[in-house]
């Protein structure tokens, strides 16, 4: 990694520093309506949503393939769509297309030529990048012989080619077994360590709650919540009391807990939002003292799935927000 | 210039992967040992390598023929029918699937996200989309040359002319060819539309160069071949007049009314037809010229061993070169006779034409062309969303 890496923040103090970000395509789609986003340099930041949310073109913009309708911001402290600024970043496009007439070594000299990475640094980095991925052996072996898992292998190698301190990743798991997934959080784990800032796209919950510093996800081209996964589930966090038997008469007398039916039907819980296990002990003896049977004491906090599931549903009608760009009459 | 060097050899890589740059390839050799098949013995032209003899006496060994024979065989036979048309069709078809490929989605993402001009991308995979052309020419050049100084005792170098002239041919019609790619991002579409393209071209061109010939030009020699037999027959008349012999008088007014008559229909035929010619080549001149530029070779090749196609023609008839001579009295000349030096004068006067239009308009309108169409193309991939 080169000297500038480890510390790259912009004037403002952010890696990537969005605003009002829009991209309307014709036919009045519109992909993404005014997204404000920030990425701390160093950290694992993953960009979550539906199918159709406008995570990829939002990814899309930030490299240049997609020209927006409006944006604002920079990237590693140069404005959105400064293409020299792209020398330090690497990127792994979701359903990427390598030639397949070319090997596993001519795919990232290729690829590191067009970063303007010189060539005996090509040569070298190629092949300690394949030996990082797991692919050295068949760096001789046309990609059209690659299995999916072994692509994906190869276009994270490609992504590093050009030794980026912003690495921008759109579901690189996709297609990868349970084994290579492992390897692939470790690797982004590491590029953490090596103080790059890893951007990542993906539909994988674990694997973002996994590895991910921050999150954002996006609804219908708008950032829903964006923070630490910490920051946006200290609101779920509560203690939970399950017991046997029926609703007592004396929870109105605790302030904020809150009793429903257990999902077999014989049993109920008792919920005290914000408490830890110290508040629930009074609750507790009097159970007791009321000779119930308790099965369950917890302290229990929503799990990334539950905050994406919560984010991505309709509120009035609790169900989810239908699929896809907006579209009509406030698109511009 | 990294970048710009990495899709060029990208480009490489790309075309000797497909099996049709070495079916080509194997095509072009097969034709250039055929070429090196035919040589000269005391009796005549050899061919298959000396197994059949075709009996000549003009163009036999030590013949000075034999190096514009060759020359022709080579720009007028292999050139003009295989390099510009066969080799053509089959480069269109294996280039054809270059630039869809390369806009695809997944593909085009990449190449795009990285830090080089769209522009710079755009023109780099178009020159390294020529490549094709330009390693099968070269190579079947190189071929050639070695036959040529083998079988001519020579090296022709202005062969090698036809490697950068071919390229540019090539070049017109892949222009077209990358313009459909990037609107419709198919590749039998494309295709299809490049040879339709190519088919109104050359109809264009073909309707250009027989109004020409077949018209303006046929006009002009037989109004002068008519002026000519006038005023023979008028020197005839005065000839006969002062000798008294009046029956010579008659017959002489007799064929000079009808000459005269045909002059004047000739005369208005020009008249009628330079004009037509003229909008006809005017219709054509800012549009790519395949043929014309093919013949540049030609020229070149003739100019070094200054001996034009029809004057070789001649000769191997056993006539004299130039202009076709005029018989020495017209009162027994056949009509077949006339027709046979009517067509021949033709050929002359439209090769004379062909020759006289300067290689660089010939090129440079061609390159016109190609810029305009190059630009829309590359305006078209900057500005789309992939």
């Amino acid at each position: 990694m080169n000297s500038t890496a480890a510390g790259s923040t912009s004037n403002n103090g952010w890696c990537i520093d969005l605003h009002h970000v829009s991209k309307t395509y014709r036919g009045r789609i519109r992909a993404l309506d005014g997204i404000t986003m920030q990425v701390a340099p160093g950290e694992v930041f993953g960009l979550l949503g539906p199918n159709g949310a406008g995570k990829s073109t939002l990814v899309k913009i930030m490299m240049t393939v997609i020209r927006p309708s409006r944006a604002e911001g920079t990237v590693l402290s140069r404005p959105v769509g400064h293409k020299p600024t792209l020398r330090r970043v690497g990127y792994l496009p979701e359903h990427h297309r390598f030639p397949s007439y070319l090997t596993g070594e001519q795919v990232l000299s290729f690829y590191g030529a067009l970063s303007g990475v010189g060539r005996a640094d090509r040569k070298r980095r190629a092949a300690a990048l394949l030996e990082r991925v797991g692919m050295s052996k068949w760096r001789d072996m046309r990609i059209a012989k690659y299995s999916k898992g072994m692509m994906q292998r190869v276009g994270l190698a490609q992504a590093l080619m050009n030794d980026p301190e912003l690495v921008v990743l759109d579901e690189p798991t996709d297609g990868v077994d349970p084994e290579g997934r492992k390897e692939i959080r470790d690797l982004l784990a590491q590029l953490r360590s090596e103080g790059r800032t890893v951007f990542l796209n993906s539909h994988l919950l674990s694997e973002v709650e996994m590895v991910c510093n921050r999150v954002a996800i996006l609804l219908q081209g708008k950032v829903v919540v964006q923070g630490t996964i910490e920051e946006l589930t200290r609101g779920s966090r509560r203690f939970e009391i399950e017991y046997a038997g029926p609703e007592v008469n004396w929870l109105g007398e605790i302030v904020g807990a809150t009793s429903r039916a257990a999902a077999d039907g014989a049993r109920r819980i008792i919920a005290l939002p914000g408490r830890e296990a110290r508040d629930a002990q009074p609750i507790i003896d009097r159970l007791r003292a009321d000779q119930v049977v308790i099965h369950r004491c917890q302290l229990c906090v929503e799990s990334l799935e539950d905050l994406f599931i919560r984010s991505v549903r309709d509120p009035a009608t609790g169900r989810a927000h239908l699929p896809g760009a907006a579209r009509g009459e406030g698109a511009s | 210039m990294t970048a710009v060097l990495a899709i060029l050899v990208d480009s490489y890589r790309e075309l000797i992967a497909k099996k049709l740059f070495w079916f080509v390839l194997a095509i072009s050799l097969l034709i250039v040992l055929s070429f090196g098949s035919i040589g000269f013995n005391d009796k005549g032209v050899s061919i298959g390598y000396g197994i059949y003899t075709i009996e000549n006496d003009v163009l036999k060994a030590e013949s000075a023929l034999i190096r514009p024979f060759m020359d022709f065989a080579f720009a007028s036979v292999i050139v003009s029918m295989w390099l510009a048309w066969g080799a053509i069709i089959l480069a269109l078809i294996s280039t054809a699937e270059i630039f869809p490929n390369f806009l695809a989605g997944g593909a085009i993402d990449l190449i795009l996200s990285k830090p080089v001009r769209r522009t710079t991308v755009f023109f780099s995979k178009y020159l390294g989309s020529l490549l094709f052309v330009f390693l099968q020419v070269a190579i079947f050049c190189v071929g050639v040359l070695l036959v040529m100084r083998w079988r001519v005792g020579e090296w022709r170098w202005p062969i090698l002319l036809a490697v950068p002239i071919l390229v540019l041919v090539f070049s017109y019609l892949y222009s077209l060819m990358v313009l459909f790619n990037v609107v419709t991002r198919s590749t039998l579409p494309s295709l299809v539309l490049t040879l339709l393209a190519w088919l109104a071209l050359f109809t264009l061109h073909t309707t250009d160069g027989v109004l020409l010939t077949q018209f303006r030009i046929r006009a002009e020699v037989d109004r002068d071949a008519y002026a000519r037999r006038i005023e023979w027959y008028e020197q005839r008349l005065n000839e006969a007049a002062e000798q008294g012999d009046n029956d010579a008088v008659n017959r002489y007014r007799t064929r000079l009314a009808a000459d005269e008559a045909s002059l004047a229909e000739a005369q208005e035929r020009v008249e009628k037809w330079t004009p037509i010619s003229q909008a006809a080549n005017l219709a054509t001149l800012l549009l790519p010229k395949t043929s014309s530029t093919t013949n540049i070779v030609q020229r070149q090749l003739q100019s070094s061993s200054g001996m034009t196609t029809s004057s070789l023609m001649s000769a191997l008839n056993g006539d004299q070169p130039g202009p076709a001579p005029q018989p020495e009295s017209y009162e027994n000349d056949s009509q077949g006779d006339m027709y046979r030096r009517r067509d021949q004068e033709i050929m002359r006067r439209a090769e004379e034409y062909e020759n006289s239009r300067p290689w660089w308009k010939i090129i440079g309108t061609s390159l016109i062309f190609e810029g305009l169409v190059l630009a829309v193309a590359c305006f078209i991939f900057v500005r789309r969303d992939n």
